[in-house]
């Protein structure tokens, strides 16, 4: 599996503003998750691979193309979801996605064929005929998804795609952008600053921060397990579990219905049968503990320069 | 049923190279200004002037062959000078320049109207609607874009101005039957092709950057309203109290004429219906028949200078858009 796109210290400047500092990043194909607080250059650097804009220093490519040289043969294999609220004025549902489809090189024929599956395929075959303007928030996302899709991209790029949107329609563009990822072999690169909604659709993450790139990997890897500490549900008496356990030598913390319970170095699981045996209780649920995506980003993002 | 169930299937089509994408816009544009129904009628009123000088070619190509179909109406060319009625291919240049200033002064008037429905919307509903980053996240350049828009107005006045004035050209050549007319009215050919573009380039671009200063279309309209009638007022005023030739270059229809009167040679034409007029009458007939004092290229370097501060402004404004916000 090649590349998805490659950057090679690459620092952009608005001004005194250093938006992307020397960054350098090999993302390989699959759902790509890009984290960051404000200000960390995430939409800079969509820019960048977009090839919006003119950076101050280094290069890359996109799908094995320089992003030097070859802006408009990257826009052509990508698709592109923008955050913000965009339409083509004064159309109806079918003639938007048409039209993106003309844009990026379909004849009419063929963008207006395209046009009605991908309306279908984002659930927006009823809407077809009713003009974009009186969509709900989450319609006019799907309908910019079924826009950025028509030409088949080979990555599509989403830009906080659930901002603003209700639970349910939240939850059918997540179970799209993951269809899109992992069924129709589509790469995405899933810009969001909802964790959750990164965790459901992508595979693998990268987080910036100040221009940087401060973690990357599969997020399998990022929540790691750590070597001695316990997440244990206790049938009844979870306070009396815990005492005993204190006693023994383990440290532990309420975590909602749960214990987190960290052995001595030197000890193993077993620690925590033996003490159940001997104290009466009775175990419910034992699994040693992994960092959540929202620890592996706080992580990251605290680290110092 | 969850709603992926319905399926993505992966296209295999050919996508065209972007050196057409231009044309999207264009045609994207043109069916969109089409559905209103003021466009429709304008263009269809707009076409009059075009009938009428089709008309004025036909009959002349008649008369010049003394044709028994024009018999009927020499009754009504009773009052023309002897000289014309018995050489009539002698004033054949000078018949056809002068139609086709008419045609073009009816015409620019019409642009002027079609411009105020068919412009003001082009980039301001863009920029209300945040369209512009759809348009350049997709393999399309800027200029693109706006030749794009400019194709809409200039497919708009293409088929008000110039295809009429071809095909008036073409009818008027096909009633006549004889080919020196070829060698007579090229110029005439060129210059009405000439001067459309002009009219499409200078106009058209004018409005797409007063469209790219507000998100508001109808400030716009107003705005383009003020430049023409303001602009002709301001011209007419200074006109009346400096009473100088170059006056008019205020106006920006005026120029606009100045630069046909150029293209055509009106005033070539008209000298020679002048010579059918006493001496001491025949500068006061060319001044009021339009020959203006000043000389083509002030209006062409006002056209210009326009045209500069246009471009400026759309490369600035649609440049400060070319971002993802």
């Amino acid at each position: 599996m090649g590349d998805l796109f490659e950057l090679n210290n690459v620092t952009k400047t608005y001004g005194r503003v250093t938006a992307l500092r020397d960054l350098s990043i090999a993302v390989p194909e699959g759902a790509i998750g890009l984290l960051g607080p404000n200000g960390a250059g995430k939409t800079t650097m969509i820019r960048t691979l977009l090839g919006l804009i003119k950076i101050d220093k280094g290069g890359g490519t996109v799908l094995g193309m320089d992003i030097g040289t070859r802006q408009l043969d990257i826009r052509q294999s990508v698709g592109f979801v923008p955050e913000d609220e965009c339409l083509f004025p004064a159309v109806v549902g079918i003639e938007f996605v048409t039209y993106a489809g003309e844009l990026a090189g379909m004849s009419r024929k063929d963008a207006m064929q395209r046009a009605h599956e991908v309306l279908n395929y984002v659930s927006l075959g009823e809407a077809r005929y009713r003009p974009v303007e009186s969509y709900s928030t989450g319609m006019k996302q799907r309908i910019k998804l079924a826009s950025a899709i028509v030409h088949d991209p080979r990555l599509l790029i989403l830009d906080e795609p659930t901002n603003g949107m209700d639970p349910a329609g939240r939850d059918e563009l997540l179970e799209l952008s993951r269809d899109l990822a992992h069924n129709k072999g589509m790469s995405l690169l899933f810009s969001s600053h909802l964790l959750p909604d990164v965790e459901t659709v992508c595979d693998y993450i990268m987080v910036l921060g100040r221009g940087r790139l401060l973690a990357k990997g599969l997020i399998q890897d990022l929540k790691r397990a750590h070597e001695c500490v316990y997440e244990v549900r206790i049938k009844d008496d979870r306070e009396g579990f815990a005492h005993y356990l204190t006693k023994h030598g383990c440290s532990t913390e309420s975590k909602d219905d749960s214990l987190l319970v960290t052995v001595p170095r030197d000890r193993s699981q077993d620690i925590l049968w033996h003490a159940a045996r001997d104290s009466g209780h009775q175990i419910r649920f034992l699994k040693p503990r992994r960092s959540t995506l929202e620890e592996v980003f706080f992580a990251a993002v605290a680290e110092p320069d | 049923m969850p709603i992926f169930d319905q399926g993505y299937q992966h296209w295999h089509g050919e996508l065209s190279s972007h050196a057409w994408r231009w044309l999207t816009i264009a045609r994207h544009g043109v069916r969109a200004q089409f559905k209103n129904r003021w466009t429709r009628i304008v263009v269809l009123l707009a076409w009059l002037p075009a009938v009428a000088l089709a008309g004025v070619l036909v009959i002349w190509g008649l008369i010049e062959q003394k044709s028994s179909l024009v018999e009927p109406l020499m009754a009504l060319f009773t009052g023309l000078p002897e000289e014309l009625k018995a050489s009539p291919k002698t004033y054949r240049i000078s018949i056809w320049t002068i139609s086709y200033q008419y045609f073009f002064q009816w015409e620019v008037f019409f642009s002027m109207i079609l411009i105020i429905l068919v412009g003001p919307g082009l980039i301001s509903r863009d920029l209300r609607f945040n369209a512009i980053p759809l348009y350049f996240s997709r393999q399309l350049r800027r200029i693109d874009y706006f030749i794009g828009k400019l194709g809409v107005i200039g497919f708009v006045l293409g088929i008000v101005a110039v295809g009429p004035a071809i095909l008036a050209y073409l009818l008027g050549m096909c009633f006549s039957v004889d080919l020196s007319i070829v060698k007579d009215t090229a110029r005439l050919f060129f210059a009405s092709i000439a001067y459309g573009m002009i009219v499409v380039i200078s106009g058209g671009t004018l409005m797409l950057a007063m469209s790219s200063l507000s998100r508001n279309s109808r400030y716009v309209g107003v705005i383009w309203i003020g430049i023409w009638f303001i602009s002709s007022t301001v011209a007419g005023v200074l006109t009346g109290l400096l009473r100088r030739d170059w006056c008019p270059i205020f106006s920006y229809t005026a120029n606009l004429l100045r630069v046909s009167d150029a293209l055509l040679d009106t005033g070539s034409a008209w000298a020679r219906f002048a010579q059918f007029f006493p001496a001491q009458q025949r500068e006061q007939l060319l001044k009021a028949l339009g020959n203006t004092g000043y000389p083509w290229y002030w209006s062409a370097l006002v056209l210009t200078g326009l045209l500069g501060i246009s471009v400026w402004i759309l490369s600035l404004r649609v440049k400060s858009l070319d971002r993802l916000k």
